[in-house]
């Protein structure tokens, strides 16, 4: 009979719990290195910006989608919404509405939507996954409808028009990586810091506690809707600044990749329980290994398989801890 | 002492509108093509369209099933398109075409044990395991194609029976598998022990396990039989469209989710609305309808997408308003 010492159990647990916790993180160090020895312009501050730049619209919605998660719900929509508000706000700027009044009409959209989807969830019971797979299809309809299933596009611009999507500042930093950053530290604040967040956790945790608690569920879930709504009204803005143009087929670059980056952030730093600083560093993963397989000339499928596997080994991860808090998709009324 | 017996009239017709709701829109449906003179109804059309239904009907089927579990496959789609695929490559190879065709189906049933491995034996949940299915398969897939359209070029004799042979000279083989395998299904729900239990099972994994019913096991047979019915839609659909392309089954995947929701209020007359096989076949055909309803007036595709979406979502309150009012029901009745 051998008999395994307690402080060698205990050293291998913690070697397992750092591997899982930080593995994300390590996982880009490495694979950063690795890069930077194939391509000497990897390391460079322009390429470091460029590589967050890439990813800044996708983690902006994956820290939307945190938000419902940590609160134990789902959306499938919020590429969509982002979308829609894109060609909306190009429509806009056609139609000469300024520019200001432009953005705030399509952040208001995106919330808008946010609160709509919340209502068949939170005040009848659909279950969350279902009534966002609908309303996407809904959204991505009507999104076709206005730009009649083109890419929609305007001759000119007001000024100040790319300052959110395509403008560089300082001579390296680009104006979408602002933003990202800014959204970052609003979103780790209000999750980790503040009452609103820990009730979010704790309506996604365990709701029937929360409810003797006193936290009042179905506003906290409105609110993590809302959060999401608001969050991809602001990427639709930032994508029409970026790119100039409303293309309804832009939501498919955004949609599976936010989803991958919000369950890995789940995985890492903190053992199955999405959060935002997580959800950010699993989105500088995917830019990392993203950029890699370009680098090394790998065909277009590959990404999607490669996200495809990312997701579902991260989340084999989260399952087998069984600290997790991914709640499972079941008709429960 | 519940209020099963004096009903005040908003809920009579409340009741009344949950349950012949289905039949209502039906009803709208059909006014509402005949009155704009698309020409649905010629008999041309109607062929097309339980073809079509034909596909989406062993697709909801397959979604039905693994709904009734308690889970979501999301994957379905593609995984139909999966079996397609590999049938078509196979066949542009020379392959022998009973070996292609049985290799498609085993695809199909691979994908569905696969997604069966995440979900029931690690314990993955099921939208998150099968979303990760799907984006996997539409990668895969347009690899195996090479982002082109695929289509036999010396197709060999009798590939195209199943999809376009008429018997008779008027019923489509493929209708013929799909309504005799919607009464298989449906005999087989109402007959079988092992049926029964997977009703059990979807209700409450718990008290399923306490009565010693093999969850696992069960739930197993259930993903193998979606693999099955999904292996069939690959087939039929090579058959049919004759090509493959990566985004093909794509429309099928909410009109097959509204289906399997859909058919759950059907012929259940109070009793608990759970998906069934007839519901389902028949809430298949209705949006098959739909669809090609939309088509032949000629409207563009983003009023089909939004209108599904909307219907998707009004399925899904209903039948959740529905499953509340019985739960209400069942208690008061304790």
């Amino acid at each position: 009979m051998k008999l395994t010492s307690l402080s060698a159990i205990k050293n291998q647990r913690l070697a397992q719990t750092i591997i899982i916790k930080y593995g994300v993180v390590i996982t880009t160090l490495i694979l950063f290195i690795i890069f930077s020895f194939v391509s000497p312009s990897f390391i460079t501050i322009k390429n470091i910006f460029n590589l967050i730049n890439n990813v800044a619209i996708t983690g902006i919605l994956a820290l939307g989608l945190t938000a419902v998660l940590i609160v134990g719900e789902y959306d499938i929509s919020f590429a969509a919404n982002a979308t829609i508000c894109s060609i909306i706000s190009i429509a806009l700027l056609r139609l000469n509405v300024p520019l200001v009044p432009t953005w705030l009409i399509v952040v208001f959209t995106g919330l808008f939507i946010g609160f709509v989807n919340s209502l068949s969830i939170i005040y009848i019971g659909v279950p969350s996954f279902v009534s966002t797979v609908g309303m996407m299809s809904i959204i991505l309809g009507l999104a076709n409808t206005i730009s009649k299933g083109a890419v929609i596009s305007s001759p000119r611009f007001p000024p100040g028009f790319t300052v959110l999507g395509r403008q560089i500042f300082w001579g390296v930093v680009p104006s979408s990586v602002i933003w990202f950053a800014i959204i970052t530290i609003l979103m780790i604040y209000l999750l980790e810091y503040t009452v609103i967040g820990r009730e979010m956790y704790a309506v996604g945790g365990n709701k029937e506690a929360a409810i003797r608690v006193g936290i009042n569920v179905k506003r906290i879930k409105l609110l993590a809707f809302i959060i999401i709504g608001f969050l991809s009204g602001v990427c639709g803005a930032i994508i029409g600044s970026r790119y100039g143009a409303g293309n309804p087929r832009i939501e498919t670059s955004f949609q599976f990749p936010s989803i991958v980056a919000a369950f890995m952030g789940a995985v890492s730093l903190r053992e199955g329980l999405p959060n935002p600083t997580g959800t950010v560093t699993a989105v500088l993963l995917i830019s990392v290994i993203q950029n890699g397989l370009v680098l090394i000339g790998a065909p277009l499928f590959i990404k999607e398989m490669t996200l495809g596997i990312l997701m579902l080994f991260s989340v084999t991860i989260v399952a087998s801890m069984k600290n997790g808090n991914i709640s499972s998709v079941t008709m429960n009324f | 002492m519940g209020h099963s017996n004096s009903e005040t009239t908003k809920n009579k017709l409340s009741r009344m509108v949950l349950d012949y709701g289905v039949l209502f829109l039906a009803i709208t449906i059909f006014l509402f093509f005949i009155l704009a003179e698309s020409k649905v109804f010629h008999i041309e059309n109607l062929l097309t369209i339980l073809r079509q239904a034909s596909i989406l009907g062993l697709i909801s089927l397959a979604l039905m099933i693994t709904v009734i579990v308690g889970d979501f496959d999301i994957s379905v789609t593609f995984n139909a398109n999966f079996a397609c695929t590999i049938i078509v490559i196979l066949v542009l190879n020379n392959v022998n075409f009973p070996l292609a065709l049985l290799l498609g189906f085993l695809g199909s049933i691979l994908i569905s044990m696969i997604n069966c491995t995440m979900v029931v034996f690690v314990g993955l949940p099921s939208f998150v395991a099968t979303i990760g299915m799907k984006f996997f398969l539409e990668g895969l897939c347009r690899g195996m194609t090479e982002n082109k359209q695929l289509f036999p070029i010396n197709p060999p004799p009798g590939y195209f029976f199943i999809g376009r042979y008429l018997v008779f000279d008027f019923i489509p083989v493929q209708v013929i598998i799909f309504i005799v395998i919607t009464l298989l299904l449906t005999i087989y729900f109402r007959v079988s022990k092992r049926a029964r239990y997977i009703h059990a099972l979807g209700e409450s994994v718990e008290t399923a396990s306490h009565v010693g019913i093999h969850v696992k096991r069960l739930r197993f047979f259930a993903y193998l039989l979606s693999g099955i019915l999904l292996g069939l839609a690959g087939i039929i659909g090579s058959s049919m469209y004759g090509i493959t392309a990566s985004g093909m089954m794509e429309g099928y995947l909410i009109p097959a989710l509204t289906s399997a929701f859909l058919g759950a209020s059907f012929i259940r007359h109070g009793k608990k609305p759970i998906s069934n096989p007839p519901g389902t076949a028949l809430s298949a055909m209705i949006l098959a309808l739909l669809t090609n309803g939309f088509t032949m007036l000629g409207l563009p595709f983003y009023y089909k997408q939004t209108i599904e979406g909307c219907i998707l979502i009004g399925t899904m309150i209903m039948v959740t308003l529905l499953m509340k009012r019985h739960i209400q029901i069942k208690r008061q009745r304790l």
